[in-house]
């Protein structure tokens, strides 16, 4: 098995050039956002908790970004043909690529997450951190890749995922009850209520569930990048 | 190197409801050291077969090994030089960076991807693209990078399809010295292409397929050999009209907007014979050549008259 590690570099600066550029937007606006909420007062807890809001948001959003379009943009465009007559496997291809796309999300996010540790003097970031957000980018990420190996509109089928989900949670915050389809659409999505940055680490059941979703997802990924045409028959 | 063994590839809509057929029962051996062409009318199953060879899809029947291995083990371990029929590179790449991506893919090694992109932008001539982005590219340096990064590596399986479309006469002169300079005993060359001239110059076998079907292989060798006892067409160019030609050639034709050219059939010796007489009588011949090469000859006969 040849691994992709030397192409790794090729990889890193198509990411700067590419997803990297509103990521960086996405980060700073997250970062001035937080930096001019009122931390003191009567208001402090709520600014508190609206920061960590925005810290996962922005985490997701970066996910979105650098993961979204990883396999299908090459597959629409049919650059996978040239890239894949070389020695090289799909399937560790676009995991290097995801992986990448990982450290650029962890830097987006302790980026942000070093502000708000800086305004609330709070030691936010550490392992806790780095697990969680390992954590969501397994679960989110892994998602939209898996989305990715089958559609074109990955990142737009994610978008409205976690819309459904998060009007999902409001719903149960209000004492709703969701019907036997939504529990099983619930069942299929990220367990967002675990990834929360700014919480306790995980542990126990908690853990295993957020880590066995993303293994799965990731690993569903991998298996259809295996097994699918790398070319289409395109008069059927 | 590569064995075909009933190989079929059936296209099915996602619902099943559409079923076509692309490739049908194809049984074949590829040695190393060939030139293969692959020739065909449009949806015959030239790029489908491609893409079999290269693991880009599975054949619904029969099997397919290369030394074997499945074709996309053996890619991912090997790799292969590919030109595909659309060359589909990122527009934003600039064109030395394209090479050097493809290079680095291609298993060469670090310390030698930047003597290897300057050699090929050399060799195809795109040293002075060098500024440009792969967007900015005419279709003709477009094709030339394609080529260019299917040959980064030294590999022993070569794949074009369509490799001179879009080239100009020079360029397209020039591709065939870049097959001939690549052929070697340990490698296989496959060039699927409309254009027959350039598979009659070029390979050493060529298969015509046909709605899916190998319809037959026509050998290099007696490409340009009309087959004896066979009425063959020929064109005749004579220096001024000469009143031999109706006895030498009763049926011979006129061509259509060229002055002095006629069109002559009969089988190949009767024909010398009628040269000869004509050249006895005084006739000036400037021309004898045959109106279709043995394997336009053959294609018409495997595909008909396709529309």
């Amino acid at each position: 098995m040849r691994l992709p590690t030397r192409y790794a570099g090729w990889m890193a600066w198509d990411l700067a050039a590419g997803p990297g550029i509103p990521m960086a937007v996405l980060t700073v606006l997250a970062a001035l956002l937080t930096s001019r909420i009122e931390v003191a007062g009567p208001m402090g807890d709520a600014a508190r908790a609206a920061c960590a809001v925005i810290l996962d948001w922005t985490a997701i959003g970066l996910t979105l970004l650098v993961t979204g379009g990883l396999v299908s943009a090459d597959f629409a465009m049919g650059h996978q043909r040239t890239l894949f007559a070389k020695p090289v496997s799909p399937p560790l291809y676009y995991l290097q690529r995801w992986l990448l796309g990982g450290l650029a999300v962890l830097l987006g996010a302790a980026i942000v997450g070093q502000v708000i540790a800086a305004r609330f003097a709070v030691p936010l970031l550490g392992l806790t951190f780095l697990l969680r957000l390992a954590l969501l980018y397994l679960a989110v990420g892994g998602l939209v890749f898996l989305l990715s190996t089958v559609t074109r509109r990955d990142w737009l089928l994610a978008v409205v995922l976690l819309a459904w989900q998060t009007a999902i949670g409001l719903a149960r915050s209000m004492g709703l009850t969701e019907g036997p389809i939504g529990m099983v659409l619930d069942a299929l999505l990220p367990p967002m209520p675990l990834l929360h940055l700014s919480d306790p680490a995980p542990a126990g059941p908690e853990l295993a569930h957020a880590l066995g979703y993303g293994a799965a997802v990731l690993l569903a990924a991998l298996a259809v990048l295996r097994w699918r045409p790398l070319a289409r028959g395109a008069r059927a | 190197m590569i064995e075909l063994q009933g190989l079929s590839k059936t296209y099915r809509s996602l619902l099943g409801t559409r079923v076509v057929p692309a490739l049908d029962d194809l049984t074949l051996t590829l040695a190393r050291g060939e030139v293969v062409g692959v020739a065909g009318p449009n949806g015959a199953g030239k790029t489908t077969l491609l893409s079999l060879l290269l693991g880009y899809l599975s054949p619904s029947r029969g099997t397919l090994r290369i030394e074997g291995f499945a074709p996309r083990a053996w890619i991912e371990q090997h790799g292969a030089g590919y030109l595909a029929e659309l060359v589909a590179i990122p527009g934003h790449w600039s064109v030395p960076s394209a090479l050097r991506r493809y290079a680095t893919l291609a298993g060469v090694p670090p310390g030698r991807v930047a003597e290897r992109v300057d050699a090929l932008l050399d060799g195809f001539g795109l040293a002075e693209q060098g500024g440009k982005r792969v967007r900015e590219l005419s279709k003709g340096n477009l094709q030339r990078l394609g080529l260019a990064q299917a040959l980064a590596a030294d590999s022993d399986f070569v794949v074009l399809d369509e490799p001179t479309h879009g080239l100009d006469p020079i360029w397209t002169q020039r591709f065939r010295d870049v097959v001939r300079d690549l052929r070697r005993p340990s490698r296989l060359i496959l060039i699927a292409s409309h254009n027959l001239d350039e598979l009659e110059r070029l390979a050493d076998r060529v298969l015509i397929l046909h709605q899916g079907r190998l319809e037959r292989i026509v050998t290099a060798g007696a490409a340009g050999t009309p087959l004896p006892g066979v009425e063959v067409a020929y064109r005749l160019a004579l220096a001024a009209p000469h009143p031999a030609l109706a006895r030498a050639f009763p049926g011979a034709e006129a061509v259509d907007g060229r002055a002095g050219e006629w069109r002559i059939r009969g089988e190949l010796t009767a024909l010398n014979r009628g040269v000869a007489d004509l050249i006895g009588a005084g006739a000036v011949v400037t021309a004898f050549a045959p109106e279709e090469s043995r394997l336009e000859s053959e294609f018409r006969a495997a595909v008909g008259d396709v529309r």
